[in-house]
């Protein structure tokens, strides 16, 4: 199951605004607070929960949003940060520079350039620039991000069911979906909390917290939503060991 | 006798010169005198002490006093000239120091006038000094044989100071004797002389009684009267020899030689003449040695000119130098100011030029991005109509055909104003430009994506076929503006339902990037020709700019661009960007 992209928006134009959420087009992002002056925008950057933050460089006439970009960077709170503008002039950009956007996205823009612009900033917040499109996912703090079918999709690490190796990709289980993964299980489990995450197979990897029922006669874990998971021989004696840890 | 006559003449210029050189000395004491109790640097009156005229004038008569006339006559003319001294005896002084200094260079036309004036102020303060004027200017009327004029002046003096008696009276009556004795006026020459004899008798002056006793003795003779000349010239020989005159002497004898000669006494004439010789030769000699010295003076002289020609030389050269650096610096100078005036005029006109210039760009910019925006806008709301739920039942009617057309052209406009802006201010550095790693396949699907309505409407088959691997490094901006283009050119020219392809492949880390549509196609010398039906009036200009300002991008990018076109058949335009390898 996925949760939405929660997006932070510093717009003052209700006419960018608009343009902004038609362009988000996607089920899969929300716009979770819009401030329209710096003051509003650095009480919802603290208090709110969101995944990135969108700013436009011109408030009221003013580069404001380079302003704000400079002040969030001595926030103990990092999200990725976008800036957007009209402007192609090569001044301003140099001076948004400094504050080192993880994007600068350039109006109008598409969905399409927008989506990309968000996936970009994900990608360079978690230092693996170009990893999405490789179908590899990302790890950021309790949450993955993974491209599928052309769409960013964020998974809440607890969301996930199991994962299952399948030849060279990895097929990430949640309750309802499918995403098929190009990384191998081990670089996987390494992003994953180790206290939750139990090996039971070679191939397999298991959410503790999705654990139903376990049989251990018949080498079978129930996880919710029905699914069977083998327990091998090779990884019972570990699994049981952390299993009661956990319990 | 005539020849006698010019003798005696001779005899008596000598003895008119002597008169007056005896009494010099005197002269001189007597002035110096006067002077200090006259001027009053040297009386040390404290009311003129400190002026500047009075120190000139104590200068002046200090110089004279040493000697230095022609320094002291310099202070002294100048002081008659500026005419600030009022103080009658100092005037009369000054006019006697003109006086006697132009006397001593022989120039006595101007010396009588000066003291001839310093008479005139010598009367008015009653300057005992008054005398020796009388008799400077009766000599000097003697020497210029002027008798008459001799006489007018020293008649006047006898009228008004012949009573003070002088040591100069007799000299003065001697020369008015004499005076009188050359216009032969004997009875006043014989009474003067007397006077002139009993003077020198008084004073007991040997010298003075030498020259009266020759005199008297001349005036005797020349009237004939030899007995008692020829005891005047005997007693006139007497007094010579005790006065130790050579000259007096010399005449003396040589007056006797030729007295005796005329009574037939060749003997004694004889004794005479020999004693004349001797004398002769001594002073033959004395004026040897006064000539020696004097051409030793003259040599220094010479010398000295010669110094002070040198110096006046060195001082003209020194000049003209001066002159010519001076005319140099002001010519420099002048350049200088000039060259600094330019230069101020160019870096004005620079800067309003700059100004100019900065304005141009600002209006560009604020131009195309007013523009940009309501143009975004109108083909936001064509889009939004076009894709609306009622526009599907109007389809193929003339009012969906319009809308479409009115999407291209609103779509077409975007495009020309970003190339506009691009052109303008992409060359000059102001726009974003920054080389970054770029997912080239994900870049073509954000430009192709505006693109969709417009291939849906034109039928156009669209097939992309691209390595999802490839990174390139590239400006995400400007590369957009080159697809945009290309796109937009190769969708404009396609046939309805016609096909274009779209390849990216990957060739030793550069990575090619084709566009093929199968539309008209254009020869590649002359610019493509709008052959199909196409609502979109555009000019081949703006696609011309369209395909520049790509060329130019793509080389900004570090990349190649290439151009391939036949008629009918298509055009290929291929990019070669460089692969990012990390």
């Amino acid at each position: 199951m996925e949760t939405k992209i929660k997006i932070l928006l510093l717009e003052d134009s209700d006419e960018d605004i608009q343009e902004f959420s038609e362009a988000l087009s996607q089920e899969n992002f929300e716009i979770a607070a819009i401030a329209k002056n710096i003051k509003q925008a650095i009480e919802l950057y603290n208090t709110i929960d969101f995944d990135i933050a969108i700013i436009d460089i011109f408030i009221d006439g003013e580069s404001d949003g380079i302003f704000f970009a400079n002040q969030i960077s001595h926030f103990v709170k990092q999200k990725p940060f976008i800036f957007l503008t009209g402007s192609v002039d090569k001044n301003i950009f140099d001076q948004a520079k400094l504050t080192q956007p993880y994007h600068y996205l350039i109006k109008p823009y598409n969905s399409l350039e927008l989506q990309f612009a968000i996936e970009l900033a994900i990608e360079k917040f978690a230092s693996k620039e170009g990893a999405l499109l490789q179908k590899k996912p990302l790890c950021i703090s309790d949450n993955f991000y993974i491209r599928d079918k052309e769409s960013l999709i964020k998974i809440a690490v607890d969301d996930i069911s199991y994962i299952k190796v399948d030849g060279a990709y990895c097929e990430l289980m949640t309750d309802k979906a499918k995403y098929l993964l190009h990384t191998s299980l081990n670089t996987l489990k390494n992003e994953l909390p180790a206290s939750q995450f139990l090996q039971t197979h070679r191939n397999y990897v298991v959410n503790s917290k999705k654990i139903e029922s376990i049989y251990l006669n018949d080498n079978l874990i129930i996880l919710t939503g029905d699914q069977k998971i083998i327990l091998s021989r090779r990884y019972k004696n570990m699994f049981i060991k952390n299993q009661k840890v956990i319990n | 006798m005539s020849a006698s006559k010019c003798i005696i003449t001779l005899i008596l210029f000598l003895i008119a010169y002597h008169g007056i050189s005896q009494n010099n000395d005197k002269n001189i004491i007597a002035f110096d005198e006067e002077v200090l109790s006259i001027c009053p640097i040297c009386k040390k009156d404290k009311r003129f002490l400190n002026k500047k005229k009075h120190e000139k004038f104590h200068k002046s008569h200090l110089l004279f006093e040493e000697g230095k006339t022609d320094s002291s006559y310099v202070y002294v003319s100048r002081l008659i000239e500026e005419n600030e001294i009022k103080d009658p005896s100092i005037v009369y002084l000054l006019y006697v120091i003109k006086g006697r200094i132009l006397n001593d260079k022989l120039l006595f036309d101007d010396a009588i006038k000066n003291l001839t004036t310093a008479i005139e102020y010598g009367k008015e303060v009653d300057s005992p000094y008054i005398i020796n004027i009388y008799a400077i200017l009766g000599r000097i009327y003697l020497e210029k044989k002027d008798y008459q004029k001799g006489i007018t002046i020293l008649e006047d003096w006898k009228m008004n100071y012949a009573d003070n008696d002088s040591e100069n009276s007799s000299a003065v009556f001697h020369n008015l004797g004499l005076c009188y004795l050359h216009i032969k006026n004997y009875s006043k020459a014989e009474e003067n002389l007397y006077i002139s004899y009993e003077l020198n008798e008084k004073a007991k002056d040997t010298l003075g009684l030498a020259r009266s006793s020759l005199d008297i003795a001349n005036l005797y003779y020349v009237q004939y009267k030899d007995e008692i000349a020829l005891t005047y010239f005997e007693k006139g020989l007497e007094y010579a020899k005790k006065a130790n005159d050579l000259l007096i002497l010399q005449n003396a004898y040589l007056n006797l030689a030729i007295v005796e000669e005329n009574n037939k006494a060749f003997s004694k004439s004889l004794i005479y003449r020999k004693d004349y010789e001797k004398i002769k030769d001594s002073i033959w000699n004395k004026e040897k040695i006064w000539e020696l010295a004097k051409k030793d003076k003259e040599i220094g002289i010479a010398a000295r000119q010669e110094k002070l020609n040198a110096e006046k030389w060195k001082k003209d050269l020194f000049i003209g130098i001066s002159i010519i650096f001076l005319v140099l610096l002001l010519t420099g100078g002048y350049l200088y100011y000039k060259t600094i005036r330019q230069n101020r005029i160019i870096s004005k006109q620079k800067e309003h030029l700059n100004d100019l210039n900065t304005t141009k760009d600002k209006l560009f910019s604020l131009l195309t991005h007013d523009l940009k925006t309501p143009m975004y806008v109108l083909n936001k709301k064509l889009l939004n109509i076009r894709n609306g739920k009622t526009f599907t039942s109007l389809r193929n009617t003339k009012y969906s055909k319009l809308v479409t057309e009115s999407y291209q052209i609103s779509k077409n406009t975007i495009l020309q104003i970003e190339n506009t802006l691009h052109w303008i201010l992409g060359d000059k550095n102001q726009l974003i430009f920054n080389i970054e790693k770029l997912h080239l396949s994900s870049v073509i699907d954000q430009v192709v994506y505006d693109y969709i309505p417009v291939i849906e409407d034109k039928k156009v088959y669209l097939k992309k076929h691209a390595d999802d691997t490839i990174f390139v490094n590239a400006d995400l901006n400007s590369l957009k503006i080159v697809l945009r283009n290309i796109l937009d050119n190769a969708i404009k020219f396609s046939h309805p339902e016609g096909a274009i392809f779209i390849n990216v492949h990957n060739q030793n880390s550069i990575c090619e990037l084709q566009i093929i549509d199968h539309g008209v196609g254009f020869c590649l010398d002359t610019p493509r020709k709008e052959k199909i039906a196409s609502p979109i009036r555009q000019s081949p200009s703006s696609t011309k700019l369209g395909l520049r300002l790509s060329r130019d991008l793509i080389k900004k990018n570090k990349g190649e661009f290439k151009i391939q076109s036949e008629p009918d058949k298509g055009t290929t335009v291929s990019i070669l960007l460089n692969v990012n390898t990390d």
